[in-house]
Parts: C-alpha cells; structure tokens; sequence
C-alpha cells in the first residue's frame, strides 16, 4: 500500500497509542523480518506452553479444569503442549545457529561482542544496571543504552536459559522411561520442579518485567508496536537506545527503504500495519494479563 | 342379582341362630358371599373407602403366595358371627417364626423416634396379594420392592443408573427381616458385616478384603472401640462402603468413578493425597484424564498392603511389574521416583528439597529484584513528568 492511502483497515486514530510513532524525527528500522518473525513465532508458542501448562501446574484451580476442557482434554492439551515446545526448540536452535554462522563469518567480531551494537552481555551491562538504580533515586545520569539495554540482552538470553532448563527437563519428563538408563530416580522428581519453577520466572518476566517495559512504562503506555512494524520514529530511538541513535549521526538523510534493512530510514508504517500492530499487540497483552491474573489467582486459593 | 340375596339370607340366618358359622361350611366361599360385594358391605361400614378395603375375594389369595390357605388361617374366630372386633386376630409369626424374630430386633418393630409408627409384615409385604419370595427376586419384584421401602424412606432411593439402582433390593444390603440402623454395629451393613453382606454377590472381593490391610484392620479393631467410633461418627477402619459408596454408587469402570476413588482414598490417607495431586498423575486426574495413574493403579483395590509387606503391589520387588503396567519400559531407577513427594521433607528426598527450596529463592529473588526495577521506574516518570509539568507550568 502506497503512503498515505486510505485502505480497509484505515485507523489513524491507533497510531497515538503507538510509542514508536510518536516524537518527531525519520522513521528508522529497528527490526528485520526475520526478527518480527521469530518474536511473532516466539509469542505465540510461549502463549500456548503457558496457557497448557497453567492448568497441569494448578490444577486445584477452579478455572483449570474449563481450560483444559477447551483444549478438548488433558492428553490433547500435552499433545499441543509439545508441538509448541518442538517448534520452540527448532526456531531457537536455528536462529542460535544462524547467529552462529554470522559471528563466524563476520569480519567486526568485535563489533558482536563490545560496544552499542552487541547483544552479547558484557560488564557495561552491569555497570547499566548500577546506574538505572541511582537513576530511580536521584534522577540524574541515566544509562544510555546502546542496540540492546540490560533488560533486551535478559529476554533474549532468558529465553535461552529458560529453552535449556524447561526443554532439558520437559524432555526428561516426557521420557523418563529412557533417561531412567542414566538418571536416578528422584531426577523426575527434580526435572518437575524445575520445570514448574522455570517456566513461573519466565511467565513473571515476560508479563510483569517485560510487558511493563516494553508496554506499560508512563511513558510508553500503552503500546509499543515497533515488534510489530519494524521501525520507530527518530525521537523514539533517541530516547530508547540514545547510544546507538549517536552512531547513526548522517546516516538517516538517504531516501527510506521500503525494505527492513538495520538503523536504515523507513516510511511511516502503513494504516493497514498499524492497525494488524495495535490489534496484536493488544490481543498479547491481554492474554498476557489474563495469564497473569490466572497464576495470581491460583497462587492465591491453592 | 341371586348371590346378594343369597348373602343377606345367611346374614339374617346368623343373626337368627346367634353364633353358628354361616360361611364356614362353604368354606372361603363362604367369604365371598360377602365380601365380594362392596354394595353389600357399603350398608354396614361407614364408608365407600371402608367398604372397598373390606373388599376381598379368595381369589386374591389363591393368586397370591398365601395359595391354598383360607382365610381364617390368618383371621381365626372370624368363622363366628358377628366377627369379633379387631383385625388380624393369628400373627404371621405362627408361621413365619424366623421372620417374626428376626423383625423383633429391627428399627422396624421398635423405631428409635417415638412418633414414628412400627413397620409391621403387611406395611412391606402388603396383606392378601403378598407375593412369592421368588417373584420379588426378579427385576420387576425388586422395583415393586424398593418403592415399597422408599415410599418411607423417601430420600434413599436409589437411581437405575447407578450399579444397584433396580437390579439389587433395599433388603439385598439391609437385610430383609432384622434391618438395623447403619449406625448400629449388628446391621448387615454395618462396617464388620459389609464383607458378608456385599461378598454375598461380590464373591472375589470378599474373599481378598478381610486379608488386607484394611480388613487385617477392621479385623484387629476392638468392637467396642468401633462401636464409639461409629457413635462419634468417626473414622471407621475402610470397608468396602468406605471406598464404594452405598446409595448413589459410581460403577469402578465410570471414568466419573477415578476422582470419587481417589477422594474416598483421600477421607482417610489425606496426607498421601495431597502429595500425590502434586504430580502429574494427580494433577490430570484432578482435570478428568482417565488414563494416569490413581490409588488403585498401583496399591490394588480389595488386596491392599502396606509398602514394606511383600504381598504389596508397591513392594520394592513388585514396583517394576506394577509401574510397567503403564511405563513399558519402568527399570529400576524409573520407579525409584517419588511418587507422593514431599518437597518440604529434607529426610524423605533431600535432592528434591534442595531443588524446591533454590528455585522458589530464583523465583522470589527474580521477582523482588525486578518487581522493585519496574515499581521504582514507574516512580521515577512519574516524578519526572511531575517536574516537567511543574516548570512549564511556572514558564507558561
């Protein structure tokens, strides 16, 4: 759709609810396909591993056994339950390996490792981390962060924790009668735990730390949609990643690229796009929310 | 027309004679002559209602299981005329002498609550239709039979989807003649008897229950102990009422019957419950699998032993065979899980402790450490934007 054409889906009235359209300045690309694929992907398979697992973990619920009855039964919903755990495990293992590849053939390896454009966490993270907390009580001297913050760095590599401790121990479950060959038995005991516990913190940080974050911050509320689209404005960057906006001094003046290509200029999302961006991003929230509301509940009664 | 007249004839020649006995001589028939005729009876009683109940041929007897006795086998002196007042004047008991004794020592001949009215033979048994024994054992007798029970006991009926509901009579468990109240340690149904009374069908189990644990204890309880119990309305050492219900039963292969067990075996071994609705097997029995595991999966059903007994399902030497029903491949290490773990018990499984108690401090730790990043943060616009607001108020 051609910028500026009014399409079906016409609703400018959602784009105020978009952090990453407000503020002045070029639209700049933050996310590649790839990326708003795998996180699309990620989404949706954390929602169903969280939404078959609530009811097994609380079955003393009142709403579990309704849950589970949509699924359309206990065994179904383990079935889907592992489908969404096997694609999991692929698109994590894939995308690790094409990381891996890129590192590998990349010749700026430092560039991967240190500085505003690595995802790796090194001690300046810490040192962020240090400086966030002064910041609350004395609202001076902010940490500028770079493509990725403290908290971006812990989502992505608290997803990888999380595949290994919940995937390690799910696979164990699902077959404790071939791992018994090498593991005690108390193991099976153990891998419940750690897969119970494991997927809580995961659960807790993804709706409470990452939601609040990313969505629910003064200033960002309601919606930050840029996962979504793939672009936020100038002003957006500056305030969210100032240390990677000031190594793009001059390179935002070229014409926008209509394909995601990283810290290019964009166009504006089309209406179509931030419709479908506000739509999902809501529709996850509130999922979010309602898992949530489902735990504090359960916690609460069982 | 003729057999009124006839009737009023031996009516007025009995009144003539005194006392000689005008039906006698023609035997039942003789009955009849009167009543048989609701009309003729309708002029000496003072009602149609009086007069119907009066109302009864020989016929009625010779089809009912009283065939071939008269009626004053059961209404002596009733050959005299006029009848002397009363009812029944002979018992059933002159014959029926087991039943009569038997009747004595039930609820029903001396009801604990003084309004309630004894429930003699004719309140079940009815008076002239009484039926044979062997017609109350077929399906339509045990119906007949049971209504006749609820019509008093209206809120015991039991309904014909459940496994006695109209194929086993109230008496079938109660005992017919010496029913006892289920609180009374002599019932048929009372904890001791029930073994006898259910083996009575349920030959197999019977025959494993008094073995077991919980029959070795029942069997091992003091009466008298059990009596106090019963009157305190405590827990009973489990038969099989305990597990199975008695009124409103779910057959044992209902798949709505696996939770019911699992909470029957749950009144008494509350603590094993609970530890067991912490795993899977629990947990998906709790939301209506019907193929994990519950009590009886592993302990057995009627030839229940404690753990360390050999003759136990879940002996150290049986756990393979029992965990493979399910587990194809169970080895050694794979039924060495814990199966009713306790996470808080360091003495029971101190691995599983140590991992319980670490991730519960990861989780609280995680969700300190960032629920205060989140709140502070939040604090900190808010303060900030507070500011902003403020100095562009003052420029303004």
């Amino acid at each position: 759709m051609a910028e500026g054409e009014r399409g079906a889906f016409d609703a400018p009235a959602l784009v105020p609810l978009d952090t990453a359209q407000r503020g002045k300045g070029p639209f700049v690309w933050r996310f590649t396909l790839l990326h708003r694929l795998l996180h699309a992907l990620a989404m949706s398979t954390f929602y169903v591993l969280v939404l078959t697992g609530i009811p097994i973990r609380y079955s003393c619920a009142p709403f579990s056994a309704e849950l589970m009855r949509l699924w359309g039964g206990v065994e179904r919903a383990g079935l889907i339950h592992r489908i969404a755990a096997g694609v999991m495990v692929v698109y994590s293992v894939a995308f690790l390996g094409w990381l891996s590849m890129r590192f590998i053939v990349s010749k700026e390896k430092l560039k991967w490792l240190r500085g505003y454009d690595s995802m790796v966490p090194d001690l300046q993270d810490a040192r962020d981390f240090i400086k966030q907390w002064k910041w609350y009580f004395t609202g001076k001297d902010r940490p500028r962060f770079g493509r990725y913050g403290y908290l971006e760095k812990l989502d992505f590599f608290g997803e990888v924790w999380g595949l290994i401790i919940i995937g390690g121990s799910g696979i164990i479950l699902w077959f404790p009668e071939f791992f018994s060959q090498w593991l005690p038995g108390w193991s099976f005991n153990l891998a419940t735990v750690f897969h119970g516990y494991e997927a809580l913190i995961a659960a807790g940080f993804i709706f409470i730390v990452h939601f609040f974050n990313v969505h629910l911050r003064p200033d960002k509320f309601p919606l930050d949609a840029v996962m979504f689209h793939g672009r936020g404005t100038l002003e957006y960057m500056e305030e969210e990643h100032p240390a990677l906006v000031e190594e793009l001094e001059g390179r935002l003046d070229g014409p926008p690229s209509p394909t995601a290509v990283l810290d290019a200029p964009a166009p504006p999302p089309s209406r179509v796009q931030t419709f479908f961006g506000a739509v999902l991003g809501f529709l996850a929230l509130g999922i979010g929310v309602l898992c949530i509301g489902m735990i504090i509940w359960a916690v609460a009664i069982c | 027309m003729l057999r009124p007249v006839a009737a009023f004839l031996v009516v007025l020649g009995g009144l003539a004679a005194g006392t000689p006995a005008p039906a006698l001589a023609q035997g039942d028939q003789g009955c009849d002559l009167c009543h048989g005729e609701v009309e003729l009876l309708r002029q000496h009683v003072p009602s149609l209602a009086e007069a119907e109940r009066l109302s009864v041929t020989s016929s009625v007897i010779a089809a009912s299981a009283h065939e071939g006795e008269s009626c004053a086998s059961c209404h002596t002196g009733y050959q005299r005329w006029p009848h002397p007042d009363g009812g029944t004047t002979e018992t059933c008991v002159s014959c029926h002498e087991e039943a009569g004794r038997l009747w004595d020592s039930s609820l029903h001949a001396h009801p604990r609550l003084d309004e309630l009215d004894p429930a003699d033979c004719a309140s079940c048994h009815g008076s002239h239709d009484i039926r044979w024994v062997d017609e109350l054992r077929e399906d339509d007798g045990i119906r007949t039979m049971n209504a006749t029970c609820v019509s008093c006991h209206e809120t015991q009926a039991m309904v014909p989807s459940e496994p006695h509901g109209d194929t086993v009579s109230c008496a079938g468990c109660h005992a017919p003649h010496g029913t006892k109240g289920v609180d009374d340690l002599t019932a048929a149904v009372a904890p001791l008897a029930q073994a006898a009374t259910c083996g009575a069908c349920h030959e197999e189990a019977a025959e494993a229950f008094p073995g077991d644990a919980h029959g070795a204890a029942l069997a091992d309880a003091d009466p008298l102990a059990l009596d106090d119990l019963m009157e305190a309305g405590a827990e009973m050492p489990a038969t099989c009422t305990s597990c199975h219900g008695g009124h409103g039963m779910v057959a044992v292969d209902d798949t709505a019957s696996l939770a019911v067990h699992v909470d029957a075996c749950a009144t008494c071994h509350a603590d094993e419950a609970d530890r067991y609705f912490g795993t899977y097997h629990g947990k998906a029995t709790a939301l209506g699998s019907h193929v994990v595991a519950t009590c009886d999966d592993c302990h057995g059903a009627h030839g229940i032993f404690a753990s360390a007994e050999e003759a136990s399902w879940v002996h150290e030497s049986k756990l393979v065979e029992t965990c493979g029903e399910c587990h194809e491949h169970a080895r050694e290490a794979f039924v060495a899980y814990d199966s009713h773990p306790d996470p808080l018990d360091p003495d029971r499984n101190f691995p599983l402790f140590v991992t319980f108690v670490f991730m519960n401090a990861l989780l609280l730790g995680v969700l300190v450490v960032f629920g205060l990043h989140t709140f502070l943060w939040w604090v900190r616009i808010l303060i900030d934007s507070r500011r902003s607001e403020a100095t562009e108020g003052s420029h303004g």
